[in-house]
This record gives C-alpha cells, sequence and structure tokens, in this order.
C-alpha cells in the first residue's frame, strides 16, 4: 500500500461525501464524477490498465455526462427546502451497515484472502488493441455499423416533426 | 484471409452508406424513388452471388482466425435473406407515404438489418454471433417504432426494446459462463471441449441463457411474448421483416450453436426440444382463434410456425435441418405474399381489422387470389409450399420416433395445431371471398414492382409445393454442410484427445478436467 493509494483513497472517499451532502444537484454531480476518476485512479495504480480506462471512459465520460443532462433536462430551479437527512436516516444507516458487513465478512473468510497472489494473466491495453485490430477486427466493424445504425435511430426518433415536407430543409 | 468471403457484407453496407448520402442531394420529392435504388442494388447482389461466388473444393472457407465462415449453409441463408429484403424494399416503397419524415433513413436501416443478418448466417464464434445479432436487433428497435405518430408503432418498439434488452443480456451472460468454464469462443474449439463439460452445471447454464436470447429472435414459446404486440404495430414493411429475416437469421444461428458448436449436448436435450416446439405450436395456434387484426394474427400464426420449426430442430438429424430450410423457403414467399397485400389494402387504414378485408375480391382480384393462396399455404394445404414443408418437417420427426417415443406425441400435437389453424386461416379467406358490403368499394391501384414481386411470391409458393426435387436438394446440401463440419470436429478432436487428457490429469489433477481459463 503506497502513499498514492491512501491519497487516492482519501480523495475518492470525500468526493463521495461531497456528492452525498451537497445541496446543489450540479454540484453533486461534479463531485460523483470526481469519484468515478478516483476510482480509474485506485485502478490504474493497481496495474489494471484495462479497467481503469474503461473506468474513465464509460463512468466518467458517459455516465456523469448523461447525469448532468438528466439534472439539466429534469429539474425545475427551485432549491431543495428539505434537510438533508431524511426522518428514517436511521433505516438507511442500518442497511448500509448490513450490506458493508455482509461484504466484508464474506471477503475476510473467503479463501481468497489466503492465497498467495497468483500471476494474474496481463491484459495491457496494448495487447486488447491488437486483438481487438486482428482476431475481432470483423465484430469490431460490425459494432461501428450497430453505433452508426443507433445514431440514426436516435436523431430519428428524437426529431421534432417538419411543419411541411414541400420546403427543402437546409443541410448544412 | 480473403476480404472477397465477405463481399456480401460489404456490398450491402456500401449501398446502406450510399443512399444515405444520396439523400443530402437529392430533392425531397425524388426520395420515394430511392427505394426502387436499393431493391435494384440489392437484386444486383443477389444476381452477384448466385452467378459468382462459388465455394471452394472443400466446401467451406473460414476467415478472421475461423471467426467467419463461408459454408454452403450460410451461402444459402445469404441468397434467402437477400431475396426477403429485395421484397421487403418493393413493399416499403408503396408504404413511403405513411412515412412522415426519414424515409432514406427507413431504406438504409433496412440494410443495415439485412447486413445483421448475412454475419450472423456467417458467424463461428460467440463473439461475431453477438454483434451481429445486435446489429439486427438495434436496427429493429428503430424500424418498429418508426411511425411516431402512431401510438401503436411507439408502444410496440418500446415493448420490443424492453423485451430485446432483457433476452439481450441473457445472451451475454450466457456466453459469459460458456467462455468463463471452457474458454473457449469458437465454435469448433468449443465443440472439441464441450463432451468433457457435459455434467458442468454453470456451463449447461450458459447455454441455455444463450438459447433464450435465440429464442427471442425466433419467438419460441416462453419469450414469445413480444410477437403480437410488435407485429401489430410496426409498419406492415418491418413486420414482414421481422417475421421473415429476423426469424430466419435467428433460425441460422439455432442451427450453428446447437450442430456444430454443441453437437454433444444437444444430443440429450431432445426432451427440452420437443416439449418446447409442442407448446409453441399449441400457444401459437390457440391464441390466434380470437383475432380480429391481421396483423397480430399473423404474429401469433408465426409464433405457431417456429414451433413447426423447432420440431426439425428437436429431430436431431440432418433430415430435420433440411426440412427446416425448406420451410423457411416456402414461408419466406407465404409471408412476403401475405404482407405485400395487407400493406397494399391497408395503407390508408387505421386498423387492420379482418373487416378491410371485405369485397377485396371486387376490388383487386389479383391481390385477393394472392392473400388467398398465403393463408392455404401457411395453413398447410397442399399444393401449396406449406404443405410439403411440414410433410418434410413431420417426416424427420417421425423418423426419430423409433429411438423416443416423445415424437409421435410431437407430431400428433403439430397435427393438430394444424387442424385449429385451418379455423383462423380460412377465416380470413372468408372475409375476402364472402360477398359483404366493401368500407371502400374503390379499386386497388398496384404498381409494377409489387406486381412482379407478387407473381414472383404466388410462383414460388406454387413451385415449393409442385416441384420439390430442385430446392430439396439445395437445402440438404447446406444441412449437410453442419453435418460434415461437426464431422470433423469429431475426427480432429477425438485424435489428440486421449493423450493430452491423460497429460492434463497427471499434471493438475482430476478436478480440472474441465479448462478454466486459457
Amino acid at each position: 500500500m503506497s502513499v498514492a493509494f491512501f491519497i487516492i483513497a482519501l480523495l475518492t472517499l470525500l468526493s463521495a461525501v461531497a456528492a452525498m451532502t451537497l445541496r446543489n444537484l450540479i454540484h453533486c454531480a461534479l463531485a460523483l464524477a470526481f469519484t468515478f476518476a478516483g476510482l480509474a485512479a485506485a485502478y490504474l495504480q493497481l496495474g489494471a490498465q484495462f479497467v481503469g480506462f474503461v473506468q474513465l471512459l464509460v463512468y466518467v465520460g458517459a455516465v456523469a455526462i448523461l447525469i448532468v443532462f438528466a439534472v439539466l433536462l429534469t429539474r425545475g430551479r427551485e432549491p431543495a427546502t428539505q434537510g438533508i437527512f431524511s426522518p428514517k436516516w436511521p433505516v438507511g444507516a442500518a442497511v448500509a451497515l448490513g450490506v458493508f458487513g455482509t461484504l466484508a465478512g464474506l471477503l475476510l473468510s473467503s479463501r481468497v484472502l489466503h492465497h498467495e497472489a497468483a500471476a494474474i494473466a496481463q491484459a495491457p491495453v496494448r495487447q486488447i488493441g491488437e486483438q481487438l485490430m486482428t482476431h475481432y477486427i470483423v465484430p469490431l466493424e460490425v459494432l461501428g455499423v450497430l453505433l452508426t445504425a443507433a445514431l440514426i435511430g436516435a436523431v430519428i426518433l428524437a426529431m421534432h416533426e417538419r411543419e411541411s415536407d414541400s420546403p427543402p430543409p437546409s443541410k448544412t | 484471409m480473403n476480404i472477397a468471403l465477405l463481399s456480401h457484407e460489404w456490398l450491402v453496407l456500401l449501398l446502406g452508406l450510399g443512399l444515405l448520402l444520396a439523400d443530402l442531394w437529392l430533392p425531397p420529392a425524388a426520395r420515394r424513388k430511392l427505394g426502387y435504388v436499393a431493391a435494384l442494388g440489392v437484386a444486383a447482389i443477389l444476381l452477384y452471388s448466385i452467378l459468382f461466388v462459388r465455394l471452394p473444393a472443400g466446401g467451406v472457407e473460414y476467415a478472421f482466425g475461423r471467426m467467419y465462415i463461408l459454408d454452403s449453409l450460410a451461402l444459402f441463408f445469404k441468397r434467402f435473406f437477400l431475396l426477403a429484403a429485395l421484397a421487403v424494399l418493393l413493399m416499403s416503397v408503396e408504404f413511403a407515404a405513411e412515412i412522415q419524415s426519414g424515409l432514406t433513413e427507413y431504406y438504409a436501416l433496412t440494410l443495415f438489418a439485412l447486413a445483421g443478418m448475412l454475419f450472423a448466417c456467417s458467424a463461428n464464434d460467440f463473439t461475431l454471433l453477438f454483434v451481429s445479432l445486435e446489429l439486427i436487433t438495434i436496427s429493429f428497435y428503430i424500424l418498429t417504432s418508426f411511425q411516431r405518430a402512431r401510438t401503436l408503432s411507439l408502444e410496440a418498439g418500446v415493448k420490443y426494446l424492453i423485451i430485446g434488452a432483457l433476452s439481450t443480456s441473457f445472451t451475454v451472460f450466457g456466453i459469459a459462463l460458456v467462455y468463463g468454464t471452457s474458454g473457449k469462443l469458437n465454435f469448433q474449439d468449443l465443440a472439441a471441449v464441450a463432451p468433457q463439460l457435459i455434467g458442468n452445471k454453470l456451463f449447461l447454464f450458459g447455454l441455455l441463457w444463450v438459447m433464450v436470447g435465440l429464442g427471442f429472435k425466433i419467438a419460441a414459446f416462453p419469450f414469445q411474448i413480444w410477437a403480437p404486440d410488435v407485429y401489430q404495430g410496426a409498419p406492415s414493411p418491418t413486420t414482414a421483416f421481422l417475421a421473415i429475416g429476423s426469424k430466419a437469421a435467428g433460425f441460422a444461428l439455432v442451427l450453428r450453436v446447437l450442430f456444430t458448436a454443441v453437437p454433444a449436448i444437444t444430443a440429450q436435450w431432445s426432451h427440452l426440444l420437443i416439449v418446447i416446439s409442442a407448446v409453441t405450436i399449441l400457444y401459437g395456434n390457440l391464441c390466434a382463434l380470437p383475432q380480429r387484426n391481421v396483423k397480430r394474427l399473423l404474429g401469433y400464426s408465426s409464433i405457431a410456425h417456429a414451433g413447426y420449426m423447432l420440431l426439425g430442430v428437436a429431430a436431431l438429424s440432418a433430415a430435420g435441418q433440411s426440412a427446416i430450410l425448406y420451410y423457411l423457403s416456402g414461408y419466406l414467399f407465404t409471408v412476403l405474399a401475405a404482407f405485400t397485400v395487407i400493406c397494399l389494402v391497408m395503407r390508408h387504414a387505421e386498423g387492420e381489422d379482418i373487416s378491410r378485408l371485405a369485397g377485396l375480391n371486387q376490388r383487386s382480384p389479383l391481390l385477393a387470389a394472392a392473400m388467398a393462396l398465403a393463408m392455404v399455404s401457411l395453413a398447410g394445404v397442399p399444393p401449396m409450399a406449406g404443405f410439403f414443408g411440414k410433410f418434410l418437417l413431420f417426416k424427420a420427426a417421425l423418423a426419430q420416433g423409433a429411438t423416443q417415443h416423445g415424437y409421435y406425441w410431437l407430431v400428433g400435437i403439430a397435427i393438430l395445431g394444424v387442424v385449429i389453424s385451418l379455423y383462423y386461416y380460412f377465416g380470413v379467406i372468408r372475409a375476402i371471398y364472402w360477398p359483404g358490403n366493401a368500407p371502400d368499394p374503390s379499386p386497388i391501384p398496384v404498381s409494377r414492382p409489387i406486381l412482379l414481386s407478387i407473381y414472383a411470391c404466388v410462383a414460388g409458393m406454387f413451385f415449393l409445393g409442385l416441384y420439390p426435387n430442385p430446392v430439396v436438394t439445395l437445402t440438404s446440401k447446406a444441412a449437410s454442410a453442419l453435418q460434415a463440419e461437426t464431422a470433423a470436429i469429431h475426427a480432429t478432436a477425438t485424435l489428440p484427445k486421449a493423450p493430452r487428457a491423460a497429460w492434463t490429469r497427471s499434471l493438475l489433477g482430476p478436478a480440472s478436467a474441465a479448462p478454466s481459463r486459457p
């Protein structure tokens, strides 16, 4: 356990707490994005390159943006009036503690901890990229077509119906 | 590695992208005609395929690390899908007035779905299987909800999306379990290790969940719930493509997975397949009885037909597989004829109630005859294609009856299903010819390309019913490719297995006979 790990863990936990307690939803979303980034940093620091970059791309890149959009599109502008703690917070705390206890108990009792860590099959990003570009090139290309189809579909389904089809629309 | 092997796929993709580009420069009035361009392009690719694409001497060719396979089965399905897409595109041009915006995209997405089907029938690896299956499904999500002004169309799209996403997650989970227990994704590699994994529950669950995803595509019994709603709500050309293309792609993959990847395990699943087939037949036919909406009725009938074809899968024989291909060929012409008529007659109508067909005989004798013949063929009355297809399927199942009596019961239930189906198919014919008051007595204009398509479908129905020999030769050759590959796998798998197994056991102990990760 290096110092870097503790710094990353501390920042991740702090931003998670911030995401929970801040009053402005946009601030919460930003804090959550920071938490995701912190997790990605933890993965990278542990040597899991691929998981780290996927975490960055998917969570920081896509999920956080999605949350911000959802907040912007759905929320009225009124500030929150209730307190942070809901009246039933002891129940929530109990559930959270229960989950934590179960997971911790299972992890501590499992045989994984007593094993000497086997040499994990290293799958660095470079190797994954090479495989994608050689062996898995056909599925990769098909995925490209799939994303094109999905993009066209999203535009078609979300597009506003034109008033009339007769005037040619400017396609610039 | 030969790029020419994938010529069908990339030609279709180029055509689709070309259409999207052409849309930018064409005036809106000319866009409807792009459908004819698309249909012509597909016809040209079909012609190219028949005239120039030849299999090598061995009958099978692989590409990209054996991920992609081109054998007579794949080639059969490729031509099948191109033919289906051709008729569907012609139908779409007739339907163009109903699509408010994005007409070119409608054609292009149909072509993308077609490309997905072309990839699917050549998949020799779970990766390509999943990706091509998703390309088909996602294109269909959009095509289904294309008429955004109609609530029914949107509702169908949402239902298809939710149930499709659920079944996709089952497929992914299943593939993950199969890979986790066997360490293989390639079908031939899997066939080599599958016999050792017969007792592995995780592996069996994985395969079962892959079958859930494929069962969704073919609308087999526990996964059929989406079919009637989606068939009813989707635009008619989409419904036709869904009924024939998507279902055939599902069957192509079912055949590949069950008989190439895990033949050893399929042999033990005959009870499961018999039960699913019987329940699917009964469910489809019984639920179709009270239907008044023609498209919904055809939705239930398509479930029943999936059941008949599963009978060929359950037979576990080359004759059964060949019969499925034959049945699909007949189903192609029949369903396309029926949906072309529905598309023309009910273009401007609000609902597709059977009563809208009343007086069709006076309005257009040709359409009336085509629809009636299609219903007769679906019901399986001689001399139409549907009769001979069912005959071949039942024969294949009866041939296995000596080993297991369940097959006799299955054929009995299937015949019962045929008898039930006569009632609702002839209800449609009665509506067409019964002298009732037609809601709209004006004659129906039929354009020349559609006329050609209808004639071709009717000719196909009669040809397959009266002169089955040429197509039976074709389908049994395609099905034999499946057998030959299985045999080849067994030949290569059994030879080096004995020394390797012994070596593994001595090194790792008996517990690790099942390989985990590579």
